[in-house]
């Protein structure tokens, strides 16, 4: 028993279907069985099936629902002739004709082919092809059906823009294909189809000088956009003389972008996902290589008390800290690289190479730093910059050496709760003036204090109303650790600014260096 | 991220809005990379809506000022409010910029270069 639908879509004329399966589904989605181009659609909207020599309608769990002859479809239901479904905004007239009522056999033509280009149109978009592959396939169609001079595709971009991501013209064209913004806000930003005649002469369009070309044209565009709103357009043109559009060729249009937006958009994300995949590979090399760059001894010196922590964020790889004696010094850096992924981690791997390499009795922390400072900015195109502190303690009388560049300020702690901020000269991140001084500051650590290193991971922690955790809450954190272990300190703080995130997902790496001089043993 | 811009002289002052962290400075990058496309791009950035700077947004103004002077262009910030400015005084990168009090005497200041 097959039957008749009508499908009127919410834009374009409506067009018959033959109910050929026993079962039909309706929807957005190209593997349905009736494909409506209705972005307040679901992708499978609503089911038909015979049941005991009736057709029967069955709404399929969609979010904007199914009326049956403007009431709620509950549940599957009989259907009678002349009865009328709505599927999101396109209505469904079930065997209409068969009161009698005919359609003039021109319509019906046109509505044939166009039905049959748009099936065509269908399958095409339906195999599996890239982005770039896909938006040319969609321009080609257009050619065949409208034959247009020239058209392009705007897509919009991460910032909200529309940018060209497709043109093609007619051989011979030669020539940038320009839309003009307004054309643009009109039919991308509004989702509202155009059909300009005369460029020249449309209201809509006088105050814009260049419409898609120079000169008189006629142009047609149509947004790409689906349930979640505008994606782009589609916009063709020609001279008048060569061709004029008309009202038609706009329709025809307009289902084909509502047809290509859809397999736009599911192509995009395809390969949003396919590169998120590369940038997780790239992510997780960049952590290895941080992690294979820590220090992997603990220190045992009596003189020394020394604890370390790095909590790596998944977006930002690029800190860093090591320490190594030599004679009476420890030498220590903490450094965070600008940047992320394995660029970032390439960065540090220099960087900690540098430190290690220039740990010699007869240099001084900006000494190290220069040295560091002039080999990071050879090609660095990138402007990858490092902000680091290092510097040395003497074992025997508790002095500091320590060079700024551009890092936070230390700070110490004594055994009595009270914290210090020791003046050191801000000097600049390393990596960006190859000639750029450093200074070193100079104090004393008594025996039972605790100097406090930190990248920004702790200062610029946030909670969720998106307050920073900030300098001063450090600080009163590290006052109530005086006199406990440098592991407690670093316990402390870490918990702390856990405690504060409350669960919020880190943006930077956390690290923290807390070295306790003991005083000669 | 809200990014505006406006035309004042021959100075075109952009002025980015709320956090430039590593989740909203690609856009701005990408906006600022636009702007300084101009033969000889004269530049302001206005901070007076801008409440954090990460050191991902440090990058992008970095960038931008290395575009400006391959260019001989003109640059200069303005209108810091203190956790910004502390970011920037933090790097060390204060050297690095003009940076003014406010919008006209940033724009003033790139005009007269």
């Amino acid at each position: 028993m097959s039957e008749r639908v009508r499908v009127e879509p919410p834009q374009g004329p409506p067009f018959d279907c033959e109910l050929q399966a026993p079962e039909v589904i309706i929807g957005r989605a190209t593997t349905a069985g009736v494909v409506v181009p209705d972005s307040s659609m679901s992708r499978h909207h609503a089911r038909l099936f015979q049941r005991d020599g009736r057709w029967w309608a069955e709404d399929l769990g969609t979010t904007n629902g199914t009326t049956l002859n403007d009431r709620p479809l509950v549940e599957a239901t009989a259907l009678d002739h002349g009865d009328r479904l709505r599927l999101g905004a396109t209505v469904i007239r079930f065997d209409p004709d068969a009161g009698g009522a005919t359609t003039d056999p021109g319509t019906l033509n046109r509505q044939a082919a166009r039905l049959r280009t748009l099936n065509e149109i269908h399958r095409a978009l339906a195999t599996p092809i890239s982005l770039s592959e896909l938006l040319d396939l969609i321009l080609e169609r257009c050619f065949e059906v409208l034959r247009p001079e020239e058209g392009v595709i705007l897509l919009k971009d991460t910032s909200g823009q529309f940018l060209p991501a497709a043109t093609r013209r007619l051989p011979g064209k030669t020539g940038e294909v320009v839309v003009s913004r307004s054309l643009v806000e009109e039919v991308a930003g509004k989702g509202k189809p155009a059909l300009v005649l005369d460029a020249a002469l449309d209201d809509r369009f006088a105050s814009s000088k260049s419409l898609i070309m120079s000169g008189v044209r006629s142009v047609v565009a149509a947004p790409l956009s689906d349930a979640d709103g505008s994606i782009g357009m589609i916009a063709l043109s020609s001279s008048v003389n060569v061709k004029q559009f008309a009202d038609q060729d706009l329709e025809m249009l307009v289902s084909l972008a509502s047809a290509a937006a859809l397999r736009v958009r599911n192509v995009a994300l395809a390969e949003e996902a396919a590169a998120r995949k590369v940038l997780d590979r790239e992510l997780s090399l960049a952590h290895d290589i941080q992690m294979a760059m820590l220090p992997r001894q603990q220190l045992e010196r009596p003189e020394i008390d020394l604890a370390a922590r790095l909590t790596p964020a998944r977006s930002v790889g690029g800190d860093l800290y090591d320490f190594a004696v030599d004679g009476d010094r420890l030498w220590f850096i903490i450094a965070d690289v600008s940047g992320k992924g394995v660029a970032a981690a390439l960065y540090m791997a220099v960087a900690k190479t540098l430190f290690r390499a220039s740990v010699r009795p007869d240099l001084g922390p900006a000494d190290v730093l220069s040295r560091m400072n002039r080999e990071l900015c050879r090609d660095n195109d990138q402007i990858v910059f490092v902000t680091a502190a290092v510097g040395h303690l003497s074992l025997t009388t508790g002095e500091v050496a320590l060079g700024d560049a551009g890092h936070n300020p230390v700070l110490i702690v004594g055994p009595d709760g009270r914290s210090r901020t020791p003046k050191v000269p801000k000097c600049m991140a390393l990596g960006v003036v190859a000639d750029t001084p450093y200074t070193d500051g100079h104090f004393m650590l008594a025996a039972g204090e605790a100097l406090v290193l930190y990248t920004d991971g702790a200062t610029d922690a946030r909670d969720r109303g998106g307050d920073m955790f900030d300098l001063d809450r450090l600080t009163n954190v590290i006052e109530r650790c005086g006199g406990k272990s440098a592991e407690e300190i670093v316990a402390g703080i870490s918990d702390a600014v856990g405690t504060f995130a409350a669960g919020a997902p880190p943006e930077d790496d956390l690290t923290l260096l807390v070295i306790r001089f003991l005083g000669r043993r | 991220m809200h990014i505006s811009q406006e035309q004042q002289q021959d100075v075109i002052v952009v002025a980015p809005r709320g956090r430039i962290d590593s989740t909203t400075s690609a856009a701005l990058e990408s906006h600022l990379s636009q702007v300084a496309k101009a033969g000889v791009p004269r530049l302001v950035v206005d901070f007076s809506e801008v409440d954090y700077i990460s050191s991902a947004g440090l990058r992008v103004m970095l960038t931008l000022a290395k575009r400006v002077r391959d260019a001989r262009g003109a640059l200069a910030l303005c209108s810091l409010g203190d956790s910004v400015r502390q970011v920037f005084e933090l790097a060390g990168f204060l050297p690095l910029f003009s940076i003014e009090g406010t919008r006209d005497a940033a724009v003033r200041m790139v005009a007269a270069r």
